[in-house]
């Protein structure tokens, strides 16, 4: 803030300052000590509705609008008096027609050698324009602001839905595939009927693990995301079963194993069971038929890594950019491929860890790598 | 996190008594720098800033606790226990002097004089009784606090609200004086602007000076005389000092008032 003190070095013209300060296309008043008007120009005149001589001995505050008035008194004026000015402060003109004209307004107090105030001089800026630009944006933000909330209260509702129709569902389900079961042990049905029931039940497993996949959706996006159950495990015999059942499952491909895992590791092993078998599953749908699936193991220092890989034809960069996120299908078979829902909640799972599932894939093989740290 | 530190407090001067100083709305303790030294000789002096303005701590600001003028009085009660005042003198600004009839109705044994510097215990005029202010007039005030930045906008950079215990950044902004965070003035008005403290004007007993100044458009002349009718105890002193701010406009008349009484 610079307050004019040096004398001008430009020569005195005639008529030139008078001009200069009436016709301005700002608004300049000088008050007194006690801010009543002592001078002002044409220019703030004009703009209030009253001749220069109306606005003699008014106080400042008079020219503003009651927020303007009330604000200029209680931090304004005091500003003044402290720092002896204030810069930019965006008011109110209230013009006589009852206009309002948003200004700016700077201003400095002059001082005798004690300090005491001698006289104010106050700048006026017409700012419209500036403040339409203000309410604009200030309008924008209140409709971002309550779509955000519009939006996410509907998302919340949403994942409630979902969370409480995968429950609600998973009773009458039971009962299906418990009746189903129940069928197939008596052995009074024909092979046609006992093929059919069988072909029930194992609808009725496969809906299940889609309910499944659903209610662990909704757990990771409410709350904390998946919760884990943590202990000390062995995991090679575990991990083993999972892919015991797949080959059961595909008994025409090859699922190679390579382990070396000889310490527990400190990890929830059903969810990282549900990692290997989604990763494999995907490797047995997607890779080529007739390249084997390898799946390694190993724990080395405090790292635990579980890679599976297939050959075949590669993901497409794009395709692996949103391939963790829900419900992402491949395009070509959408109706084949479930939810879309296996590898974001793998992916959730090894968050949970505080690990991470990432993927490569070239033309020569495709791999899915679960990495995650064993130290505390 | 002690009231010492979150109302940024500051203790000066010297004597057995104590003499408290509360800013007003739209400034912070800096409000008493032509008054408060004028006792430093013979009192104790405290200056502190509300929480929300000047170096008080923002973090502590909570929406439901300054939504009536009890929570700015129980701050106050608050730094007269961590303290240890008893007895001492209250000078109270603006909304403040109602804060210190608050805390004089609450706890007695705290203050044993009041000096209420443009009190007014209700802006709104409501039937006989005279505020300064149509209903109207104060929803144009909050609503154009709700929609113009003014000057808090500048009064209080980002970069400061992020870093409170590094005031040193504030210093090359201008308009350092009496900063407030935007969305806590806004607030801070509708507290001040919307409070009436009519009935409890009366539960004060201890004697107050009341200090009314000539054309004051805050409180205005009417509402210092009814503040003084309502009191049992209080004087009131009509001063020449124009506008709402006497302790910074005249702080001689201001001072030379306050010790009369003291």
């Amino acid at each position: 803030m610079a307050i004019p003190v040096d004398p001008s070095p430009w020569p005195p013209l005639e008529g030139d300052f008078d001009d200069f300060f009436e016709n301005s296309l700002c608004g300049f008043l000088t008050t007194n000590a006690k801010v009543e008007i002592l001078r002002a120009n044409s220019c703030i005149a004009n703009w209030l509705g009253y001749s220069t001589e109306d606005l003699k001995g008014i106080h400042f505050s008079e020219l503003l609008t009651i927020g303007g008035k009330i604000y200029c008194e209680t931090h304004l004026l005091p500003l003044l008096r402290m720092q002896g000015f204030f810069d930019e402060v965006a008011l109110e003109l209230a013009c006589q027609n009852g206009e309002r004209i948003p200004v700016l307004v700077n201003a400095y107090e002059r001082r005798d050698k004690d300090g005491k105030p001698l006289f104010i001089r106050v700048t006026v800026y017409k700012a419209a324009d500036r403040r339409l630009y203000e309410e604009n944006l200030r309008y924008a933000r209140q409709v971002a602001e309550m779509k955000l909330a519009d939006e996410q209260a509907t998302s919340v509702l949403r994942e409630q839905f979902i969370a409480v129709l995968g429950h609600d569902l998973r009773n009458p389900l039971g009962a299906i595939t418990g009746g189903a079961a129940m069928l197939l042990a008596r052995s009074s049905l024909s092979e046609r009927d006992a093929s059919l029931v069988s072909l029930m039940k194992d609808s009725g497993t496969r809906m299940a693990e889609l309910i499944d996949n659903i209610m662990d959706f909704a757990r990771a996006r409410l709350g904390s995301g998946i919760l884990l159950n943590r202990q000390p495990v062995l995991l090679e015999p575990v991990l083993c079963h999972v892919v015991s059942e797949l080959r059961t499952a595909w008994p025409e491909r090859v699922i190679e194993t390579d382990f070396c895992l000889m310490e527990p590791i400190d990890c929830d092993a059903p969810r990282l069971s549900q990692i290997l078998s989604n990763l494999v599953a995907n490797a047995l749908t997607h890779g080529s038929p007739d390249g084997p699936v390898l799946v390694n193991g190993f724990h080395e220092g405090d790292v635990f890594e579980l890679s599976v890989s297939n050959s075949g034809k590669p993901i497409s960069p794009k395709a692996l950019e949103r391939l963790f996120q829900p419900f992402t299908r491949e395009d070509v078979r959408s109706s084949q491929s479930g939810l879309g829902l296996g590898l974001y909640i793998a992916s959730e799972i090894a968050r949970a860890h505080k690990g991470e599932l990432t993927a490569a894939s070239t033309e020569e093989i495709t791999r899915f790598t679960f990495r995650m740290s064993t130290s505390i | 996190m002690n009231a010492l530190k979150r109302n940024n407090v500051v203790v000066g001067g010297k004597g057995s008594t104590a003499m408290m100083f509360a800013h007003g709305f739209g400034c912070d303790q800096n409000m008493w720098r032509f008054v408060a030294p004028a006792f430093e000789e013979s009192y104790q002096t405290i200056l502190f800033d509300h929480v929300g303005a000047g170096g008080s701590d923002l973090a502590a600001y909570s929406h439901e606790k300054y939504n009536a003028l009890e929570g700015y009085a129980e701050d106050i009660i608050e730094i007269g226990h961590e303290l240890r005042l008893k007895d001492a003198v209250f000078v109270g600004h603006s909304v403040s002097a109602m804060m210190g009839v608050i805390v004089a109705a609450k706890e007695p044994q705290l203050f044993r004089k009041l000096v209420l510097v443009g009190p007014s215990p209700s802006y709104i005029n409501a039937g006989e009784y005279i505020g300064g202010f149509t209903e109207a007039q104060i929803e144009e005030l909050l609503e154009s606090l709700d929609s113009n930045h003014m000057g808090w906008s500048i009064a209080m950079a980002p970069v400061i609200m992020g870093n409170p215990d590094r005031k040193e950044l504030g210093e090359e902004l201008t308009n350092s004086f009496c900063r407030t965070d935007p969305e806590i003035a806004r607030h801070f008005a509708r507290t001040t602007f919307l409070s009436d403290c009519r009935d409890i004007l009366g539960g004060a007993r201890i004697p107050a000076l009341i200090l009314q100044c000539s054309n004051d458009v805050i409180a205005p002349r009417e509402v210092g005389e009814y503040v003084h009718r309502q009191m049992p105890n209080s004087k009131l002193v009509l001063m020449e000092a124009t506008g709402h701010c006497p302790n910074l406009s005249a702080p001689e008349e201001t001072i030379a008032a306050i010790k009369a009484f003291l």
